[in-house]
């Protein structure tokens, strides 16, 4: 395997018991330190690709590649960290045991991980809300406990499953800047899945635009804007350009059945 | 101009206050306070208010004996009970003792076994479907029914433990239905978090499952309270008076016998004040516990 691949899905195929094929040879790879947005119409298969690399579900054809398979990691580090729709924290703990779960389930103890989680929470901004509960925070703010549990874990890929679609768009603007800050800091790879055109051009490198069920990569599109992205990046005549370019290739891809 | 200028401020505290907006509109002309918030003395009042009720409804029941002059064999003053208490008192604690006991134990035992069973229950479907239905059939049989059978089958001289048996079947189930929803409520994406991050069985038994199951173990918990009670009275009843250590039910039953109304009335007081002690406790236990987080101990805002 190439050592510039970091995940790679080779004619991936899955067929749920009770009937629908989800996915049909479905080939994308994704590379060290590179952000990929999946875009496609709602229902299309892209959660499906989401719980394929994360090793929740099988395949049930085709071949799931992970750089990270069989070598030993350092302790308290994960590959993989995953922000799914929902903020899914333990409403039972404090933000700061939210974030320290993921380190807690690999048997790191809490001073060890203390360090981690406190950095987590100073990159996400919410260091001083380390001792409330969930339910006193607003739903922006449970989305950046979620990604800070994510990275607690100093992960090589991040899984972003429409993480911010439940938020108003004011909210939405601002935690992806913050996500696109954090990730020119760190350079995790990352797998955005998402329904929105706008979204899936500001964020990424590269787009992976998906059919309609049973869902396979239909087109891909190379953005070339710089990495700094900014309000500017919004209103530039090069990101228009793109996001009709990706919102044709959507509709094609949305009208074959 | 003015209003147009206020409009704005009115946006503004709106979401705070929305008094000020009627106002800033202009539609008043003057600012009106907001409500001003229930003293605390009122609310202080409102906490006495059913010892207050006791007060009345014990005088008026009080006056009526008197001056209806009620016979004491069918309804003794509250006065007369009260001096019962007293004076039957070496007879009547260990009787309290006694169904206190049973009511404990019963519970405890309940706990016990019910949340490793609820644990059994909600692992496995096929171990569910098997034995839920007799778990049903245990809980719809009344007890009164059943309990002669078990005295029979336990034998007189071991009554207690009859008694106790009683006690924990109408406990049991409350706890473990509960108890095993809860198991099977824990959050999906949870679930799937601790797939994701390969957390050991015991990790999500102990972090995701017990957690999740909690609130669901405490509603039962608070049911099997009061009804851990209730069997151990109708144990109680079944067993009669003849017994060696008599409960407070069957110190009831003993004094009907002698037409003693008023240590009947002073036991079943004693009752009374054992369900709503459970009570209480149960109440404040779930409350400690899940005031924190769980949506059902949330304190609504004045």
């Amino acid at each position: 395997m190439d050592e510039a691949i970091l995940v790679e899905l080779a004619k991936v195929g899955k067929t749920y018991a009770n009937g629908p094929r989800a996915l049909d040879g479905f080939s994308a790879v994704v590379g060290r330190g590179e952000f990929v947005s999946l875009l496609g119409p709602s229902g299309c298969g892209k959660s499906t690709v989401l719980r394929l690399i994360a090793g929740l579900s099988e395949p049930s054809a085709g071949v799931i590649k992970r750089a990270w398979t069989g070598k030993r990691a350092s302790p308290g580090d994960q590959p993989l960290g995953c922000v799914f729709q929902e903020p899914t924290l333990l409403p039972w703990a404090t933000v700061w045991n939210n974030v320290r779960l993921p380190l807690a389930l690999q048997g790191l103890d809490r001073s060890t991980a203390a360090g981690r989680v406190d950095e987590a929470l100073e990159l996400v901004g919410l260091s001083r809300f380390a001792r409330a509960y969930p339910r006193e925070l607003s739903g922006g703010m449970k989305m950046r406990v979620s990604v800070a549990r994510a990275l607690a874990t100093h992960p090589q890929l991040l899984l972003l499953d429409e993480p911010f679609a439940a938020l108003d768009e004011i909210t939405r603007n601002r935690l992806n800047d913050d996500l696109l800050t954090l990730w020119r800091q760190r350079r995790w790879a990352a797998l955005f899945i998402t329904h929105s055109i706008f979204e899936s051009v500001y964020l990424s490198q590269r787009v992976l635009v998906m059919s309609q069920q049973p869902g396979c990569i239909v087109d891909e599109i190379a953005i070339d804007l710089p990495d700094e992205r900014t309000m500017d990046t919004r209103t530039s005549p090069r990101y228009a350009e793109l996001c009709r370019r990706v919102s044709h290739s959507l509709e094609r891809a949305s009208a074959t059945p | 101009m003015s209003s147009g200028l206020s409009f704005t401020g009115a946006c503004v505290g709106n979401a705070v206050t929305g008094w000020r907006q009627v106002s800033d509109l202009g539609l008043n002309s003057e600012a009106t306070p907001p409500p001003a918030p229930a003293p605390r003395l009122l609310r202080a009042l409102g906490s006495l208010a059913p010892g207050a009720l006791a007060i009345v409804l014990l005088a008026g029941w009080e006056i009526a004996v008197r001056v209806a002059d009620v016979p004491q064999y069918m309804l003794p003053a509250p006065s007369a009970i009260g001096a019962t208490l007293v004076a039957e008192w070496d007879a009547l604690r260990p009787a309290w003792a006694v169904t206190l006991m049973t009511m404990a134990v019963a519970l405890l035992a309940a706990i016990i076994l019910g949340v490793p069973s609820a644990a059994l229950l909600a692992s496995s479907r096929l171990v569910e479907r098997m034995v839920f239905p007799y778990a049903v059939m245990l809980q719809v049989t009344p007890l009164v029914a059943v309990a002669p059978f078990i005295v029979l089958l336990i034998g007189w001289q071991r009554v207690w433990w009859a008694q106790l048996a009683c006690s924990w079947i109408v406990a049991f189930f409350p706890i473990l239905s509960n108890t095993t929803i809860g198991f099977r409520s824990a959050d999906r994406g949870l679930c799937d978090l601790f797939q994701l991050y390969h957390a050991s069985p015991w990790q999500r038994l102990r972090l995701l499952l017990a957690p999740s199951a909690l609130p669901y173990f405490l509603a039962g918990l608070k049911v099997s309270t009061n009804l851990a009670l209730v069997g151990a009275v109708v144990a109680e009843f079944v067993v009669g008076a003849q017994v060696d250590n008599p409960g407070l039910a069957s110190t009831i039953f003993e004094s009907q016998l002698r037409s003693d109304a008023p240590t009947m009335f002073a036991a079943l007081a004693l009752i009374s004040v054992t369900g709503v002690m459970a009570y209480a406790a149960t109440h404040g236990f779930s409350f400690l516990l899940l005031r924190r987080w769980h949506d059902s101990a949330l304190v609504s805002q004045p």
